[in-house]
């Protein structure tokens, strides 16, 4: 039994949407800084003509990743923009060609790669987590422990997304090929799919695929949020915990998104770098929830266009990029797709009052973390970020389910993420 | 009968804490320095710790020792300085220091704002997302720096972003730290008056336009106009690298106006 919530999954439509292709944008924008680490340096000048699929930015640093362009077209642009959460980042704007060549070959498929080998493709791919944290893949199987178990999480336990749940349904070969793959490169001796009970087309399709390998073990979980951490996952399935401050890898375990496998399969097998990716277009105001396989950089308005008409007004509506729980609201369409943009969610615009604490302690019984809400309130309505950190304010993982389940409405999760910048 | 007994049991003990006490404090008597009391008279004594300590009572103590130099405190600043090397009875040094100011770097004529905020109402907190203003290094104006200041001296201007008053600021750098989008500086003040660059918008000049009217889009006109070193361009971002009397705000013309002369009037 996890502890957290269980709030309306809202899939039951966009489960069963096929994913669909979208036509070519007018223009994409793709930052250089769309993943953990250092941002990539761009390689191209204003002008140039660039191949669907070309490197534009190659990686600085250890921790940085690749970055191609997902559109055949000229570059129009290379400055820093806006960026969606209030950053400024450099941006490559590519604008569309008229003809769009058919990719032919990216890179040269490899057959039966060994792990050296597997690794340097993902890095030539620009492969990072696309679960949302964006942390490069090719660092993330090279880690500096030993690691015994390699975890798939197709849990997908945000409400609202379902693009995970597609990708394992319809391409579930692909995705068990790409795990095996990063599963190899590690090291790992076992490999762990985890899914959600919810999701029985999914877990039928991957368990079919699994067969094949003997060290794939499929296991299917309990439908909570977030039961999708990491840190969740790794302890309700191994019985591992993490201590606080550390990763995955000081237990033993990687853990890596249905997306991020299918890319790793892609790039080595058929050589395509990561220029696409999955979107679940949804929410409260769209009827017609859909997924999308979305060029990275579309602008977020262009993709709304294809669903809902007359969506350019903000204010009408609140569009958040992620999932509805810990995804970014936005606060204009212009800004592209990232890599870890697994869902674009509409909403009502909707006001939180703020009561004060009444001690109910529902924020307690709720915590993933086992952390006290309430008292992290408390010393956070006296400003004393020291005695926040003491009451482990660190192993917040901004999950929101404090926020979700208060009946005073305070926005606990927003206020340990300020308390934290200011630690 | 227990009324008497009350107040004899109560006055004998009352007697017996006071010779305690009174032997106590002959025998267990420490000599304070009378130094660090009267470095602790000049200093302002508003523990505002600008100098790295803990209090101005602990820096009093240090600089007594020897272990800290008299120069550390900001808001009092040079008089304070020549204050406590009086009393420590050393010598003057005779270099002028330079007086500094804490300067808002961001002087919008309106901010513009492309989707609204219903968040937390702190420069913190709003700028994890934003807050929907459209400049990413603009004044968020929630006045983090406000609560910070011990003196009063930050005010919320018509157009909604902080500003310092300079005749209130005493360079104790307390807003500096506050500030989440790292916007506020210090700035030398020559003669009581300094010249700086209101906008901290590193992103190339047509996307700054593209977020504010009056950014500055580094166009490079300060640096060929102005006496040279006066300004330098890095970044898309002008900066003014010696500040005093030599540069005319005026005669630069700034095509957006954001080049501004703070004037200090006199101190009272």
């Amino acid at each position: 039994m996890g502890i957290g919530i269980k709030p309306l999954t809202n899939k039951e439509t966009a489960r069963f949407e096929p994913i669909q292709n979208l036509p070519v944008p007018e223009e994409v924008i793709l930052y250089t800084s769309q993943h953990i680490g250092a941002p990539s340096e761009v390689i191209v000048e204003k002008k140039d003509t660039v191949r669907k699929g070309q490197l534009i930015a190659s990686p600085k640093g250890g921790c940085s990743a690749a970055l191609h362009s997902s559109i055949a077209g000229v570059v129009r642009d290379i400055s820093k923009v806006n960026m969606c959460g209030g950053r400024s980042g450099k941006a490559v704007t590519i604008k569309k060609e008229k003809v769009q060549e058919q990719e032919k070959d990216f890179m040269k498929p490899l057959s039966s790669p060994d792990a050296d080998k597997i690794i340097k493709r993902i890095a030539d791919a620009g492969i990072v987590g696309m679960g949302g944290a964006g942390f490069p893949t090719h660092v993330k199987i090279v880690p500096p422990k030993p690691v015994d178990i390699a975890f798939l999480n197709g849990c997908e336990c945000e409400p609202f997304l379902t693009a995970d749940e597609r990708v394992m349904t319809e391409y579930n070969k692909k995705v068990v090929e790409g795990f095996a793959l990063l599963k190899k490169a590690t090291g790992a001796e076992k490999g762990i799919i985890g899914i959600e009970d919810d999701k029985p087309v999914a877990i039928e399709k991957i368990t079919e695929a699994a067969a094949a390998c003997d060290d794939i073990e499929v296991k299917i979980l309990e439908k909570i949020y977030p039961q999708g951490y990491e840190k969740m996952l790794i302890t309700n399935t191994t019985g591992r915990t993490i201590p606080p401050g550390k990763l995955p890898f000081d237990v033993g375990v990687t853990v890596h998104n249905a997306s991020t496998c299918l890319a790793v399969a892609e790039a080595v097998f058929e050589g395509k770098p990561l220029i696409e990716r999955v979107v679940t277009v949804s929410g409260e105001c769209l009827p017609h929830p859909v997924n999308y396989r979305v060029p990275l950089g579309m602008p977020v308005s262009e993709v709304l266009r294809y669903s809902i008409s007359g969506i350019s007004k903000m204010g009408e509506f609140d569009v958040y990029m992620g999932g509805p729980m810990m995804g970014v609201s936005l606060d204009s369409l212009d800004y592209g797709i990232l890599k870890t943009t697994s869902g674009i969610i509409v909403q009502r615009p909707f006001f939180r009052k703020q009561a004060p604490c009444v001690k109910c302690g529902r924020c307690v019984d709720t915590c993933p973390m086992g952390l006290c809400p309430q008292r992290l309130n408390m010393f956070y309505e006296g400003r004393d970020f020291g005695s926040m950190s003491e009451a482990g304010l660190e192993n917040c993982m901004e999950c929101g389910c404090c926020s979700y389940e208060c009946p005073s409405e305070i926005c606990l999760t927003e206020r340990f993420k300020e308390a934290k910048i200011n630690l | 009968m227990t009324l008497y007994q009350s107040i004899a049991v109560l006055g004998s003990l009352g007697v017996v804490s006071g010779i305690v006490l009174a032997v106590s404090f002959s025998r267990l008597k420490v000599e304070d320095d009378p130094l660090v009391e009267e470095i602790l008279q000049a200093l302002p004594d508003i523990n505002c710790g600008a100098c790295g300590y803990a209090s101005c009572h602990a820096y009093a103590e240090l600089v007594a020792e020897g272990k800290a130099p008299a120069d550390m405190c900001a808001p009092g600043g040079p008089e304070t300085e020549e204050k406590i090397i009086r009393i420590k009875g050393g010598d003057l040094s005779s270099e002028k220091k330079i007086p500094k100011n804490a300067v808002v770097h961001c002087k919008p004529q309106k901010r513009i704002f492309s989707a609204g905020y219903c968040g937390i109402e702190t420069c913190s907190a709003a700028n994890i997302s934003g807050a929907g203003l459209l400049c990413r290094f603009g004044c968020l104006g929630f006045g983090d720096c406000l609560a910070a200041c011990p003196f009063d001296a930050i005010k919320i201007n018509s157009s909604g972003a902080a500003e310092v008053i300079p005749e209130k600021c005493t360079a104790c750098g307390l807003c500096v730290r506050s500030c989440p989008r790292d916007i506020i500086l210090m700035v030398d003040y020559n003669d009581g008056r300094a010249s700086y660059v209101g906008c901290s918008n590193t992103q190339e000049g047509k996307n700054t336009r593209k977020v504010c009217g009056s950014g500055c889009i580094a166009c490079g006109l300060c640096v060929k106009r102005a006496p040279e070193g006066t300004f330098v361009l890095e970044d898309s971002l002008a900066r003014v690298e010696h500040s005093g009397g030599e540069i005319n705000v005026e005669e630069i013309k700034c095509p957006t106006g954001c080049i501004y002369e703070s004037v200090e009037k006199t101190k009272n």
